[in-house]
Formats: C-alpha cells, sequence, structure tokens
C-alpha cells in the first residue's frame, strides 16, 4: 500500500497573498490568490499559474494550498486564478472555454510575467478545465508561457470530452452540464468583493442558461467544438507540454494524442488514477507528482538540466488483472515507460470473432443478431471516475451483468501472460434495422472463476460511422464495416484468464440511447479484433517515482461527512429501471476563512418498458455558503427527456439568502435529434 | 351541536346549469353556476347571487351545494359567479374589491334581472368576501338589487378588516394576502375552458399580483382603503341589509354600527359563531340560518308580507361564563332580542387603580404604573379569525395576564351583563416613538381561570386618527381612547373582570421595532362599559338548522388542522405553527382531485422584537386523470427598525404525459417597505 504523504511546512519560505486583482484591458478585474518565495521580489522566480473556475477562495482552497504553497517554496511564484464570473472575479461565466477566457488568460501571464517578483517565464497547469485551457492557452502562443503541466485534458472538444463518445451523447453531458449550471451561478464572497456581492452575484444569476440544452444545440463536431480543441492545428502549440491522465480517468485518449502528434518536446505519464491530480491519485499508487513537476518547470522555466527530456515518452502503470470492483484503493502493477509513441514495440495481435469465440483463425461466417436489452451498461460505472479520494463507487461492475445482454466472444484461457498497452481496435461487419443504432464494444479480463473485469471500451453512434462533422443515417439491412478503437490501457491478463470482447447495441446510462431499438447483425469470419500487444522482452519497467510530498494541508471542521451513494432501482409494475446516484459532500468549514460549505448532487437515469423514448436523466444540486451573518444558497434541476424526435430539458434555479429566495428561473428547451 | 336536518325533498324542483357565461360590457365572460327552479320558465323568479373568487366549482362547491339547493327548492334562482379572473371566469384577478369587481356585479345583476326566468328582484349573499361586496354592491345602488345578508363582512376595509386593526398590522394581512396569492394562483378548469385553460393560467400567474404588495404599502387609512368601506357613506344603501356576526369572528363590529347607521332597512344578527354560516358555524348553537334567509328574501324579493321588518332589529346570543378552551362545541347563552340601537342607557364607567378595576373613583396612589410586556404577550389568545377548526380560540389568558399589567374588578355581586362596545382611555406615555397598546377583558372564574371575551389595539402613532402617523415623543404623557371588539357576555356573580393592558400582542400583531416601557397615570383612565339594561325583548324562535342535500365527493385524505407552539430554549425563539390544510377529496362529478394545505410560522425571540419572523406557505394541488399540477406559494416577512422586508414566490408545476413534474412558472419578488409607524 501507499506509504502516507511527507507534510512539508513552507510557511517561513513562501508569503501567501489571499488576493490580488489582476486588471483586465476591457476593466474587469480577476480575483487570484498568489504564493510567492519571500524572497522573490530580490529573486524574481517564473510563475505557475492555475486557471479556472472552481473558486480559489473556498472551491479549491484546501488543494490549492497543500500544493502551490509547496511548489512555491521550490522557487515558484504560483497564481491561483479565478476565471471571469467564477469565484469572485467580475464578468460572467457564459460557457467553458470561450475565447474571453483564452484572452483573459493571455492577459494574466502578460501581468504575471511583468511582476517585479517575477523573472518573465510563465507555467500553466491544470487538472481538467485547466488542463483543457493550458494546452488552449498555449496554442495561442502567449511570448512569456515556456511550458505546460496538462492532467485530465483533452484535446478534441468534441470526440474526448463529457458530452460525446464515438459520436453518442454521454450522460456526462448532463451531469457536468447541471454541474457547471452551479459553478456558473454562485455567489462572489462578500469578503472579497464588499457589500456588492448580491448585485454581482444576481448579475450571475440573471445572465445564467442551462448547459446541457445549450450544448445539445452542436450535435455533430463542427465550428462549435473545434473552437478550443487544439487537435485542430497540434503545430499551433510550441512550448513543452507534459500530459498526464489515468486510467480511471474519462480523458486518457489526450495523453496518447499529445505524444503521438506534437513536435514540441512533450510527455506522457498515465498511472491507475481517477479525475485527480497524481499525488492525490485514488486508485493508488498515488505519486510524489509535485516534485515531477518541478522537475519539469526546472527544466523549461529555469533552464536547469532535470534530464525530463530524456524521459521515456510515455510512462505508465501497467496494470494486474483485478477482480471487478466498484472501487479500488489501490490497482496492482508497475511503472513502464515507453520509448516514443506510437512505439514500434508494440505489435498487433489479431484474434477473429467466432460465434461465442475469440479465435487465431476466422471460421465461416456466420450472420449473429442483436438487440441488447437497454439497460445493457449497468455495469458500466462512470464514464469519469471522480474519486475524490473518497469510496465513491463508480468504477465498472462484473461485466457478467451486461455481458448477458451483449454478444460475447471469449478466448481459450492464456496459457502466459499477455500485456496490451494502447488503444484495442475491433473491426466488424454490422448492418442494423433502424438508421440509428449504436454499438458498445468491450474488451474484459475474465477471471477462472468466471469474473469479468473490463479493461476497455469503446462506443460508436452509427450513423458517425465515417465522420463526426457529417453523420449520415444508416440504411436498414445495408452491411457496413466499422472501425472502433476502444479506450487505451496497459494491461497484463495473468495466464488462466480469458480476453472477452463483448458486443451491445445500447450502453445505458452512460450512453444516452438511439431513438429506436436497433437490431443488429454481426457477421462473424470478417470481422475482428486487433490488440496493441507488448512483448514481455520490450518491458522497460521504471523505477517508482518519489513518495507524495506536499505542504502543511489547511484545517477543515467536519460537521458532517456526507456520503457517496449509487443505487439501481427495479419498478418491476412499471418495468421501470432507475440509475440513483447522490454525492453529498456533507458539512465542513475550512477554518482559516471560516466558511462553512455544504455540496450535494443527485442524479437519476431511468429507463422504462425496454423503450429508449422513455430514457430520462434528472441532476440535482444544492450547494450552500455559511459564515457569520452571511447564508448563500443554490439549488438547481436539470431534467433531460431523450423523446423520439427531441431532447426536452427543463431547468430550475433558485437562490436563496438564508431563508429568503432571492432569484428564481425556469427553462424549457425542446431541441431536436440530429443523428443521435 | 344541532344537527343540520337535510331536506332531501324541497318544496320545488330545480335544475344546475354550469357553466352560465355572463357577458361583461368589455366583452369578457363571467362563469356561473345557476340553481334554477324549474317553474322559473313560466313563473319567474327572483336571484339570488353569491360572488366570490373561490372558485364555484371546486373551491366552494361543498359549502354552496348545500345552501343554494335549499334556495332553489325555496322557489330562487340560486346563482354563483366566480370574480373575473377567478374558477373559470376570464381576467386576471388584480385586488379585493376593485370597482371592476363592483362594476361587473352591476352587470351581473342586470343580466339576471333581465333573464326571461328572472322576476327582475335579485338579492346579493355572502360571508366574508361575498358579505364585502354585497355591502359595497349595495352602495352602488343597482336597481334590481332589492335585498343583501352580508354574513361576517366589514363597513370599514382598514378598522375591521384582516390587514390592521387599531392602525396596528395584523399578521392576518400575511396570512390572506398568501390565500390569495395560492387562490389566484390556480388555473380554470379544461372541461370548462377547454384548450385555453393553460393560456388563461398562464396569464393568471403572470398577471395576478400578491396582495400584500398593496396591502402593506398603505399603512394608514387613506383613499385606498376608504374605497369599498361603506362607513364612508351609509347613506348610500338603498337595499335592506341583514347583517349577521358571530362573537368569535373578528368582523362582528360591522354589525352594530350597520344597525345604528345605515339608513336602509337594517336587521342585525350575531351569535356565538367563528366564520362561517350560521347554520353550520362553530361553537354553537347552530340556527335555522336558511329558513331565516328565506324569511327575508321572501320578504324583499317575493314582497310576502311576512312581517320580518317589524321585529326586533338586533338578534344577540348573550354568551354566559365557561372556562377558558380552544374550541367548543357550543358556548351556553340565550337569545335576547333589542328593539332599537344603541340602546338608550349611558355606558358605565370602571376606574383603574393599583390592580384594580373599581366602579368609584380614587382615591389613588399617585405614582405612575410602569410596565413593558415581553415579546410573546398575545400568545393565548389563538387566531385572529377562527373558521370553527379545533385550536382556534383563545386559551386560558392567565399566561398573557403575566406579561400584562392587570386590574381586576371585586368578585362580582351579580351577574354584569354587556352587550355592545367597550370603550379605554389611558392616560400614558412610553420610551420609544413607535408603540402599540394592548387591552383585553377577560372573565376571572372563582377558581381563577381567565376567559378572554373582548379586546383591543391601539397603535399610538395613530392616535390622532387612523390617518395619520404621529410619533409619540417619548417621555410625554397623552391621553388616548380607543375601542375594543363588541361584546354581548353574561359575567357570573362571584367572576371578576379583568382589564389586561400590554405593549404587544403576537402573533396577531407585528410588534413595534423596538420593546416599549409604558408609563400609565391611573388617576386619568377609564374603561367605559355597555353594560346592558335588564329586560329582553322577545327573541324570535329559530328552527333548529336545515340545508339540502351535497354533491358527492369522497374525502382521500385527512387534513390536519393545529395550531403547535414551540419553544427553543436554547435559541429562546418561540415559533407558533398552525397547520391549515383540510386534506384531500375527489368530486365524483366530474373525477377532480383536490389537495393541498397552509402552513404558517410566526417565530420571535424573547426581548428582540427585530427577530420577529412571518412565514406562510400554500400547497395546492389539482389532478383529473392525466392533467395534474400544483402550486406552491409562500410570503415571509421580517422586520428591521424602519423597513419591512416582504419575500414572496410562487411556483407553478404541471405534469408531463410520463408522469414527470415540470416548473412551468416561478416568481421571487423581494421588497423593502418603509415602516411607517408600525
Amino acid at each position: 500500500m501507499d506509504s502516507g504523504p511527507i507534510i512539508q511546512d513552507v510557511s517561513d519560505r513562501v508569503l501567501s497573498i489571499e488576493l490580488a486583482w489582476i486588471p483586465m484591458p476591457d476593466g474587469r478585474r480577476l480575483a487570484a490568490r498568489l504564493w510567492l518565495p519571500r524572497d522573490a521580489e530580490q529573486t524574481p522566480v517564473p510563475a505557475i499559474l492555475e486557471y479556472i473556475p472552481y473558486r480559489r477562495r473556498d472551491g479549491t482552497r484546501l488543494r490549492d494550498e497543500e500544493t502551490h504553497s509547496w511548489v512555491a517554496a521550490q522557487g515558484y511564484a504560483c497564481a491561483r486564478v479565478d476565471i471571469a464570473g467564477s469565484g469572485d472575479s467580475n464578468g460572467l461565466l457564459l460557457d467553458e472555454y470561450l475565447k474571453q477566457e483564452q484572452d483573459d488568460a493571455i492577459e494574466i501571464i502578460a501581468w504575471l510575467a511583468a511582476q517585479p517578483w517575477c523573472s518573465g517565464e510563465v507555467g500553466m497547469i491544470g487538472i481538467s478545465w485547466g488542463g483543457f485551457n493550458g494546452l488552449q492557452v498555449a496554442a495561442r502562443r502567449p511570448p512569456a508561457l515556456k511550458a505546460v503541466i496538462s492532467i485530465a485534458s483533452t484535446v478534441d472538444r468534441y470526440a474526448d470530452d463529457v458530452h460525446f463518445m464515438g459520436g453518442a451523447l454521454l450522460a456526462d453531458n448532463m451531469d457536468w452540464g447541471a454541474a457547471f449550471f452551479t459553478y456558473a451561478a454562485l455567489p462572489p464572497d462578500p469578503e472579497m468583493v464588499g457589500p456588492g456581492w448580491k448585485a454581482q452575484w444576481l448579475q450571475r444569476l440573471e445572465a445564467l442558461r442551462p448547459f446541457p440544452p445549450l450544448w445539445l444545440e452542436h450535435q455533430r463536431r463542427d465550428a462549435f467544438w473545434k473552437h478550443g480543441s487544439v487537435s485542430e492545428d497540434y503545430a499551433a502549440i510550441r512550448c513543452p507540454v507534459l500530459g498526464v491522465s489515468g486510467w480511471a480517468d474519462g480523458y486518457t485518449a489526450a495523453v496518447f494524442r499529445l505524444a503521438e502528434n506534437l513536435s514540441v518536446p512533450c510527455k506522457g505519464l498515465v498511472g491507475p488514477w481517477g479525475h485527480l491530480y497524481p499525488h492525490r491519485g485514488v486508485p493508488g499508487p498515488a505519486i510524489g507528482f509535485l516534485q515531477e513537476c518541478v522537475r519539469w518547470w526546472d527544466r523549461w522555466l529555469k533552464g536547469k538540466p532535470t534530464g525530463v527530456e530524456n524521459d521515456p515518452t510515455l510512462r505508465l502503470w501497467l496494470q494486474d488483472s483485478a477482480p471487478p470492483q466498484a472501487h479500488y484503493d489501490h490497482r496492482h502493477g508497475r511503472w513502464i515507460g515507453i520509448g516514443s509513441w506510437p512505439s514500434a514495440d508494440i505489435e498487433s495481435r489479431i484474434l477473429a470473432l467466432n460465434p461465442g469465440r475469440l479465435d487465431a483463425v476466422p471460421a465461416k461466417a456466420e450472420a449473429l443478431r442483436l438487440r441488447s436489452p437497454q439497460t445493457t451498461g449497468l455495469a458500466g460505472g462512470e464514464w469519469c471516475a471522480y474519486g475524490l479520494g473518497k469510496v465513491a463507487p463508480e468504477m465498472p461492475l462484473d461485466q457478467r451483468l451486461d455481458d448477458a445482454g451483449s454478444l460475447v466472444f471469449d478466448s481459450a484461457p492464456l496459457e502466459e501472460p499477455l500485456a496490451i498497452v494502447g488503444a484495442t481496435v475491433v473491426e466488424v461487419t454490422l448492418a442494423a434495422d433502424k438508421p440509428q443504432a449504436m454499438v458498445a464494444v468491450r474488451l474484459s479480463d475474465v477471471a477462472q472463476d468466471g469474473a469479468a473485469t473490463r479493461v476497455s471500451y469503446g462506443i460508436l453512434n452509427l450513423a458517425h460511422r465515417d465522420s463526426h462533422e457529417r453523420p449520415a443515417a444508416l440504411v436498414p439491412g445495408e452491411r457496413y464495416k466499422i472501425r472502433l478503437a476502444l479506450t487505451e490501457a496497459a494491461h497484463l491478463f495473468a495466464a488462466g484468464r480469458r480476453l472477452r470482447i463483448a458486443v451491445s447495441s445500447a450502453y445505458w446510462p452512460m450512453v444516452v440511447p438511439p431513438p429506436e431499438a436497433a437490431t443488429l447483425t454481426l457477421w462473424t469470419g470478417e470481422s475482428r479484433v486487433i490488440l496493441p500487444m507488448l512483448p514481455e522482452q520490450h518491458f522497460r519497467r521504471l523505477p517508482d517515482f518519489p513518495p507524495v510530498e506536499k505542504a502543511t494541508p489547511l484545517a477543515r471542521t467536519i460537521f458532517d461527512p456526507g456520503e457517496e451513494r449509487r443505487d439501481v432501482h427495479y419498478d418491476v409494475e412499471r418495468d421501470k429501471t432507475t440509475v440513483r446516484n447522490s454525492r453529498d459532500d456533507g458539512a465542513a468549514r475550512i477554518d482559516d476563512i471560516g466558511t462553512t460549505i455544504s455540496y450535494r448532487k443527485v442524479k437519476e437515469f431511468s429507463i422504462a418498458r425496454n423503450d429508449p423514448a422513455t430514457a430520462e436523466a434528472l441532476v440535482e444540486t444544492a450547494m450552500h455558503y455559511r459564515r457569520g451573518a452571511w447564508d448563500a444558497r443554490l439549488e438547481t434541476r436539470i431534467r433531460m427527456r431523450a423523446m423520439r424526435e427531441h431532447f426536452v430539458f427543463d431547468s430550475d434555479v433558485d437562490a436563496f439568502e438564508g431563508e429568503q429566495r432571492l432569484f428564481s428561473r425556469s427553462f424549457a428547451h425542446k431541441i431536436p435529434r440530429d443523428n443521435l | 351541536m344541532n344537527e343540520i336536518r337535510i331536506r332531501e325533498n324541497l318544496p320545488e324542483a330545480f335544475e344546475i346549469l354550469d357553466p352560465v357565461w355572463i357577458p361583461m360590457p368589455d366583452g369578457a365572460r363571467l362563469a356561473a353556476r345557476i340553481l334554477l327552479p324549474l317553474r322559473a320558465a313560466e313563473r319567474p323568479v327572483p336571484a339570488v347571487l353569491e360572488y366570490i373568487p373561490y372558485r364555484r366549482r371546486d373551491g366552494t362547491i361543498l359549502g354552496d351545494t348545500p345552501r343554494h339547493a335549499y334556495f332553489a327548492g325555496h322557489g330562487y334562482a340560486a346563482v354563483r359567479v366566480d370574480l373575473r379572473g377567478s374558477g373559470d371566469s376570464d381576467g386576471v384577478l388584480l385586488d379585493e374589491y376593485l370597482p371592476q369587481e363592483h362594476d361587473d356585479a352591476l352587470a351581473v345583476i342586470d343580466w339576471l334581472a333581465a333573464q326571461p326566468w328572472c322576476n327582475g328582484k335579485v338579492g346579493m349573499m355572502g360571508y366574508s368576501w361575498g358579505g364585502f361586496n354585497a355591502l359595497q354592491v349595495a352602495a352602488r345602488r343597482p336597481p334590481a338589487l332589492a335585498a343583501i345578508i352580508a354574513v361576517h363582512a366589514t363597513d370599514d376595509r382598514y378598522g375591521d378588516d384582516c390587514h390592521y386593526m387599531g392602525g396596528g398590522l395584523l399578521l392576518g394581512n400575511l396570512s390572506w394576502a398568501s390565500t390569495m396569492l395560492a387562490y389566484n394562483a390556480r388555473p380554470p378548469d379544461p372541461l370548462v375552458v377547454g384548450e385555453r385553460w393553460r393560456q388563461m393560467w398562464l396569464e393568471r400567474l403572470e398577471g395576478s399580483p400578491p396582495f400584500i404588495l398593496e396591502w402593506l404599502a398603505h399603512p394608514l387609512r387613506d383613499a385606498y382603503w376608504r374605497h369599498g368601506s361603506v362607513s364612508e357613506d351609509y347613506g348610500a344603501i338603498e337595499a335592506a341589509i341583514y347583517t349577521v356576526g358571530g362573537w368569535a369572528d373578528p368582523y362582528t363590529n360591522c354589525a352594530l354600527r350597520l344597525l345604528e347607521k345605515a339608513e336602509a332597512p337594517v336587521k342585525a344578527l350575531i351569535g356565538p359563531w367563528a366564520h362561517a354560516y350560521p347554520h353550520n358555524a362553530r361553537p354553537g348553537p347552530q340556527i335555522g340560518f336558511l329558513q331565516e334567509s328565506l324569511r327575508w328574501w321572501d320578504r324583499w324579493l317575493k314582497g310576502i308580507d311576512n312581517g320580518i321588518e317589524d321585529e326586533p332589529r338586533l338578534h344577540a346570543w348573550i354568551q354566559d361564563s365557561v372556562p377558558p378552551a380552544s374550541d367548543y362545541e357550543t358556548r351556553p347563552g340565550r337569545w335576547i332580542a333589542e328593539a332599537s340601537w344603541p340602546p338608550p342607557v349611558p355606558p358605565h364607567p370602571f376606574h383603574l387603580a393599583d390592580g384594580k378595576l373599581t366602579e368609584r373613583k380614587g382615591p389613588h396612589s399617585t405614582a405612575p404604573l410602569r410596565h413593558r410586556s415581553p415579546q410573546l404577550m398575545g400568545i393565548t389568545t389563538g387566531e385572529w379569525c377562527p373558521y370553527g377548526n379545533p385550536g382556534e380560540l383563545p386559551i386560558d389568558q392567565r399566561a398573557d395576564d403575566g406579561r400584562s399589567l392587570v386590574f381586576d374588578t371585586a368578585p362580582l355581586e351579580k351577574p354584569l351583563e354587556l352587550l355592545g362596545t367597550p370603550e379605554l382611555t389611558l392616560r400614558l406615555a412610553i420610551d420609544q416613538p413607535v408603540g402599540i397598546i394592548t387591552a383585553r377583558l377577560c372573565e376571572v372564574s372563582p377558581e381563577g381561570a381567565s376567559t378572554l371575551i373582548s379586546y383591543g389595539i391601539l397603535n399610538l402613532t395613530r392616535r390622532h386618527g387612523f390617518e395619520r402617523n404621529d410619533p409619540m415623543e417619548p417621555g410625554k404623557a397623552e391621553t388616548v381612547t380607543f375601542r375594543l371588539n363588541d361584546l354581548g357576555q353574561r359575567l357570573s356573580a362571584g367572576a371578576r373582570l379583568r382589564l389586561a393592558l400590554s405593549t404587544n400582542y403576537w402573533p396577531i400583531l407585528w410588534p413595534a421595532p423596538a420593546a416599549v416601557t409604558m408609563t400609565l397615570h391611573l388617576a386619568d383612565c377609564r374603561l367605559d362599559l355597555p353594560v346592558r339594561a335588564a329586560g329582553d325583548g322577545a327573541p324570535h324562535p329559530f328552527p333548529p338548522p336545515e340545508a339540502a342535500p351535497n354533491v358527492a365527493y369522497s374525502q382521500l385524505r385527512k387534513g390536519r388542522r393545529q395550531r403547535v407552539v414551540e419553544e427553543d430554549a436554547t435559541t429562546g425563539r418561540t415559533v407558533v405553527t398552525i397547520h391549515r390544510d383540510p386534506g384531500s377529496w375527489r368530486l365524483e362529478e366530474d373525477g377532480l382531485t383536490l389537495d393541498g394545505g397552509g402552513t404558517e410560522r410566526f417565530g420571535q425571540v424573547e426581548g428582540d422584537p427585530l427577530s420577529a419572523v412571518a412565514e406562510i406557505e400554500w400547497r395546492y394541488a389539482m389532478r383529473r386523470g392525466g392533467w395534474a399540477l400544483r402550486t406552491v406559494s409562500r410570503t415571509r416577512l421580517t422586520g428591521s427598525r424602519d423597513r419591512f422586508h416582504l419575500s414572496v414566490t410562487l411556483d407553478a408545476y404541471e405534469e408531463d404525459a410520463s408522469g414527470a413534474e415540470r416548473r412551468i412558472f416561478t416568481r421571487t419578488i423581494n421588497r423593502d417597505l418603509p415602516r411607517m409607524g408600525l
């Protein structure tokens, strides 16, 4: 198991500035928190920017403190800036990754570089939103930006983000969209912005629009999604990039895309983690990531010869077989290095899909018919496991539950261990009896006792078989050759285990189903799976990373620990399945600022009578801030119904000061389905 | 309790017409339900109109039918019209008693009188709103309107309605506004108005303002309140008036004033009742009020010479002593009759001494008395407007007597009978510019139990008239005179009469912004009591109550009517919670299911009047098959030293075909208003 982190008290070396205002050319001011080496005015240092909308003062404060102050102690000026319209910053937060956000970042970087305590070099780091915009801002090439560390991010906002997967609509479009609906409408802190806080809050509330329907105005990969997708022009990025993710994260792909496509120095690191910083990574082992960051910054911002450019292009946690579990504290495995990407060390191992079997040789072609129950996918877990360091039941369960509604192809028990690294590709010949249909393909590791653990999976909206930009309805009955790359993995199948490919026509609730239940026909013989096999002789074992180090955490008083739950409920009379996923963060006070924060989010997905047109998703959130006389609360609710022809949304927002409701609004949206 | 005799076989057969659309001059149509005697086509009948906003088809149908069918069965067209903007009528209801409401009533009366089945005579009848507007419309003198019966009504919208009392802010102002907010948020019935129900619903949600905004914006008796107050010109009314009140009801003062001041024929009846019609009101005894009403209609609408106008002008139930209780099935007492009003005898003065109420003045100690009531004084009074439900009436007053300055008579040597209006004169100073004085009259039993028999309020900033806000000069003594509620009470020999004076009255009244200490100069204080001269007139013998059969309905969920007082010793906050939940029922005729109710919470921390909070929530739900909707409305009031903080929210939800609910409307209004001496 992981050893505990090494905690360093850096307060004697680091000056923390609660609030610095960064002026924008149009008069808006963005709120920043700074950690400076105490001698930075005498000895200017490079600046590290984290630029996200999650409230530096009371949202990410604990994480920021232990991270940025530690890095500051190594001789960096760390800045944590609230994106406009979030936290205490002026302006409005009208959507993700808008040009305004990137323009503001360029101003922030110039401001940082010009400060007397700054050497003029700037790095950007961030996870998720802050990883996205690190890449996006790098592509704008602000002169002072010299390096980026981008964690759990994407290069392609259409293909690899919460909204769509394989051209199919992800439940996370609702889930994240509802969370963002809350974040974009939170109040600034009166202690920071003064008595105008309420007017500023109301301004945010007035401007607020529900995001899930807004995003569904763009169901294909159009200019809306190309904006902010650095995959449109990788060459625009001119500074070195360290890409980081975890196998349990929804954003693993970006690490491989960056490694393959960037022409500047680029390294990739993928651990066993969910959507978390690696020094807080769950499942473990967490690593001494801040030390790794400093190696990166020292090389590119200070010109120190830390040798990061000589690291293997990819450092990956090669995971061992494990029984299926909703949560892992730890995944067994080892660190390996891959010298370059794509790697010549990786061999394609091809297995044919024969009825019920994966064989080296195709048998005579047979047509297998498949119409999965609409609830196939219940064992799929979360598209993006947020983990949060708690016992979050987010990982895929025993795949046999879903295998029952799928076409299943098993290999013989492995005679010797088999390692795969990268994306498994499946080539299948399919026909559908409806113009809209989807396919989900899962690769599982099946234990001797039959338990099946998902290793990797892929989704394809068949209307997107040729293009995400120009989807085309299927011609019922026509055969299509489909090529589908599954999510990247580094997995070591133990000897004696079987590989399983399972094909289903539904993957709910992760994927919103197509409007009608389609029957697929799959032709064996010509369908196959291509495994990215890493032969044992190419294993390049790496030493373990140093243990986790961070600065002294801030004190928090927990009044209610909260809990996370994921329940599946089946109403027999109504033939209705409901997945309820509730996260209750309880209530805790951040002691140094005295603010007590509560957050809860409940999401419910339901489907009835095996009819995809009954699919509904509901997300409710409640955020509550209290400190002395300040008592601000926000409640939101978004419901989506996937009707045959339309997506129908109802969205509500209610804001309260104490017992008094300050603001309420309801929205109704009806959006035609576009090959979705 | 007198069981109501349900008359299955009434003299006349009738038909039920619903909806009947009554056209207004501007093109709007009002929805009516008319119970019409079958013979009216050949032999026209008079019409009796009840004209209120409480939704004839689903709001009042269970109350209306036994009454209206009774009238129809006796040869009257019983007409129940939804006010513009209510029920199935067109339009939006913008406030109470607006000129539009009166204009519409004139058009309705003209239309009724012109129907071929109508003999040209119209009566108006109602309790509460329907009693108010009967008086108000009568003051407009529509030619066909020959008589009215106004039950639990007011002639003075500022002085004797739920908004203000003695110039103080009644919490009833909020309660009632909140009730109306919820009422006005309900849609018309698609079965009646068809597809346009939804558009009409949205128009009402958008267009009907929370009435409290206007009501709190007029803390003085200005033109806003004078409109609709027939006390401004009693002579305007020409129709014969039957005015009815109840000692447990807050609208009873109107009856004796009309008797004294109206120029039209007036007959008055005051029973022991709370806010309901006398044939089914609690406390009993109930009377055959529908038979009594028919005698009135027969005389004035059919011209039958039954001599009712020659009977004594006032019938009143003189209440005997009872132990305090929050509910009575009946109040013991007796009917008395007065041939004329006011009586020729002058009021009987009592004087205040240290702890004593005496008939003879002095000698007094000259030292003034100082008193500051705890903020929770008043909590035993119960509801300002009891409806006849358990838990509403005043309980033993001793808890509040202890929070007050009390003056007791010696044990009465013989019974003391009071009928009329007590009046109190005080000479006092207060240490704040704004303050309230409350006077309660109690009957104290030989065992010490204290039963409330009347009370009065004066907001001292209104001492020069309800039209003026004149802050007090702290420390300066002034003489003020104010009335208490009318009463009809016979105190027993051996009991004591108690006058209890206080500086607040929670949660009847909103508290003054700072706790007040009053200094009372006893030598110049006096209580004038309406002691009744001996000798009863012969009262009319009221028959036992009767009514017609009701429509069919099923109770689906039992309601909850409860008044709970919780004192949190850790925070010092005491909260009075009133549950007004009638439960759920289904009307069998068209399958409509109704559900809903209200919760009122009044909280205050002892010693801190600025901690006062009033919160009222109403929930209503309607369902018929796949048609299902509900509304939630909330009104919340807090106060700072100079301002009121008012918050009103309204949310409306509709179920879709999948049974999932969508919020189709939401409104949040937050308003700060000056306190203006409240």
